[in-house]
């Protein structure tokens, strides 16, 4: 079914048909449905049972092998030297936005952001304030784990250093993931994992690649694909708060091994196609490729790490991707702002009113599209 | 004794640099291996139920990464692998050592009560499963690592008394052999590895006046492991007997 979502609706903006909500963490694998826009004119509804097929033996497809933390927290707020303004004490939901790096095995600083009252059930929109917080202030978690509050922005974007003996077992055994209201159960741990899940940094799923299997790998693998990993940290997706959603995507840490960067110095030597496994790989890349010619054939290949604060909008050219695989999100998001650098908004419009038509799912859980950027 | 001291025949920094998980290390052969390893060079992470006995390993060798996990438990096991992942960037070695025999004195299958049979399959069997789960990927992803789940002749002989024991390890051997046929082409290898009687708490357990002067010391047990892989290249047997 077609739906229209009434809010984007005008001359200026026009329409970006909505997709059907998928509603559980249910994985469909090869069921999962790829919208493919494949040059100026060209959809095709295909199924990542066949995706393995839209490369040539030495293309590469990028992937981000982050795991997810269960990155919402919920904690008392400690201020030293002075009393908190009354009432002040109330429990505060702190929810990880972003890793800001330098190492994953001990992941100290993130971007946060704090919600008062209320759960997940709730929009975030519809959220009570949380208490106004200072630099210097401390959370606490449980006995075995603290945030000093470095930064405040916007009353609610904060900068945290964790404080544990233990940080990675105590961040596990505090965390609970973050849901979506959409979603009809809460979502497990292990819910959020993707095949390839390693290093815990990523505070939303890189939920691209949900759909890989080990028997797509199989294939790809046959077909002659090379599988490069990196890690970025996937970040946040919502804040409940407009002003702060426009800041999204913030800096995410991310880190490109040497041999991933070798590899892709030969493959777009040989003219070889660049896939990008969801936007955060895209975002990676694209970010390492901003100062430097890391990614030319000849330049020393070495480990390329940093914060990513690349945003993309219509008019950026893509530097290192020529492909992006990405899921089937709300018209509204800055996920949209990616496809529209990518694709004519005619040829996306026509692209998600055929999907809306065929039973397509949106969001995290659901089917994806692949997106040719020789049609942009 | 007879046994002589084990000794090294294998090049001295085989395993130097490499990456290696061990889940049950701090007992019997899981302990031995985990302290060769880390005096041969690597980079060694325990998992084990009991903090106090990591606690102690750990003092002991502080250079190991210990864990406090219980892989029979699926909660813990994306944790687990998280904390993995974070320590290393690649994964050499999965070594599953951890097992349990059920109820002691070991009873008839007759008398083997079906909750304790689900208990012994988690710990021996769908644990294991978990976590090589959790981390095949990223062996697929570079092409290369060694799951080397440790068995018993109890998988091969029907032993009375060692029913939930034997079937666990039976499935686990054939875990291995079907893990090893599916990844053949991509350098991945799975042993299923029966290093004979040892002088372990859990053999006391089973066989409670065992003769110690006849079961094997684990280190030696750890010595042959270690060898024994150093050579291994993957062929049509997964199965091994030290």
């Amino acid at each position: 079914m077609s739906i229209f979502n009434p809010s984007i609706a005008s001359i200026a903006q026009p329409q970006i048909a909505q997709l059907q909500t998928v509603t559980t963490a249910e994985r469909l694998y090869d069921n999962t449905r790829l919208l493919v826009f494949d040059g100026p004119q060209a959809i095709q509804h295909r199924y990542m049972a066949d995706f393995a097929e839209s490369f040539q033996a030495g293309d590469v497809l990028v992937v981000n092998r982050s795991a997810t933390l269960p990155a919402s927290f919920w904690g008392h707020v400690q201020r030293s030297f002075r009393a908190l303004p009354q009432g002040q004490p109330a429990p505060l939901e702190i929810r990880l936005a972003a890793f800001q790096g330098p190492d994953p095995s001990q992941p100290l600083y993130w971007q946060a952001i704090a919600f008062g009252a209320g759960d997940w059930r709730q929009p975030t929109e519809s959220r009570g304030k949380p208490p106004l917080l200072e630099p210097g202030d401390l959370i606490r978690f449980g006995n075995d784990l603290r945030a000093h509050v470095l930064q405040v922005e916007h009353e609610r974007l904060l900068t945290l250093r964790f404080d544990s003996e233990n940080l990675l077992p105590a961040l596990y055994a505090h965390g609970r993931p973050i849901q979506y209201a959409y979603h009809t159960q809460p979502l497990e741990v292990w819910d959020q994992q993707t095949l390839l899940s390693g290093p815990p940094i990523s505070v939303e799923p890189p939920s691209a690649s949900f759909a890989l299997s080990g028997a797509l790998l199989q294939r790809l693998q046959a077909r002659g694909v090379k599988l490069l990993p990196l890690l970025h940290s996937a970040g946040l997706s919502s804040t409940g708060d407009a002003t702060l959603d426009a800041q999204l995507p913030l800096a995410e840490w991310y880190d490109i091994p040497a041999d991933t960067v070798a590899h892709l110095q030969i493959a777009r030597s040989q003219g070889r196609r660049v896939v990008a496994m969801g936007t955060t790989v895209m975002r990676a890349l694209e970010s390492a490729a901003q100062h430097t010619h890391a990614f030319a054939l000849g330049t020393e290949h070495k480990r390329l790490t940093g914060l990513s604060r690349l945003k993309v909008r219509p008019g950026y050219r893509f530097q290192v991707v020529n492909a992006l695989v990405t899921g089937m999100h709300e018209p509204e998001s800055s996920h949209m702002h990616i496809l529209k650098t990518l694709c004519p908004l005619a040829l996306i419009q026509q692209g998600y009113q055929e999907a809306a038509q065929l039973g397509y799912r949106g969001h995290e859980y659901g089917d994806l599209s692949l997106v040719n950027c020789g049609c942009a | 004794m007879s046994q002589t001291k084990p000794s090294t025949h294998f090049a001295q920094d085989f395993y130097a640099g490499k990456q290696v998980v061990i889940v049950g290390g701090t007992s019997g052969l899981g302990r031995e291996l985990a302290l060769q390893l880390q005096s041969q060079g690597a980079r060694v992470a325990v998992i084990a139920r009991g903090a106090t006995a990591l606690h102690q390993l750990h003092q002991q060798a502080p250079a190991l990464i210990p864990m406090t996990g219980d892989i029979s438990d699926k909660h813990q096991i994306y944790p687990l692998a998280g904390t993995i992942h974070a320590h290393f960037d690649r994964i050499d070695y999965l070594f599953n050592v951890a097992s349990t025999l059920g109820p002691t004195p070991m009873p008839l299958l007759l008398d083997t009560a079906c909750e304790d049979l689900e208990q012994v399959l988690a710990t021996n069997l769908i644990g294991p499963f978990r976590l090589i789960k959790a981390l095949l990927p990223t062996m697929l992803l570079h092409q290369q690592g060694t799951v080397v789940n440790i068995s018993s002749d109890a998988a091969v002989s029907a032993y009375p008394h060692w029913g939930a024991y034997g079937v666990s390890k039976a499935a686990l051997d054939h875990l291995s052999r079907i893990f090893a046929e599916e990844l053949r082409d991509h350098e991945i290898q799975f042993w299923a590895i029966d290093p004979g009687d040892m002088r372990t708490p859990m053999h006391f357990a089973a066989v409670p006046d065992a003769d110690p002067e006849a079961l094997k010391d684990p280190a030696l047990a750890a010595t042959q492991l270690l060898q024994f892989l150093s050579q291994a290249t993957p062929d049509d047997s997964t199965r091994q007997v030290l």
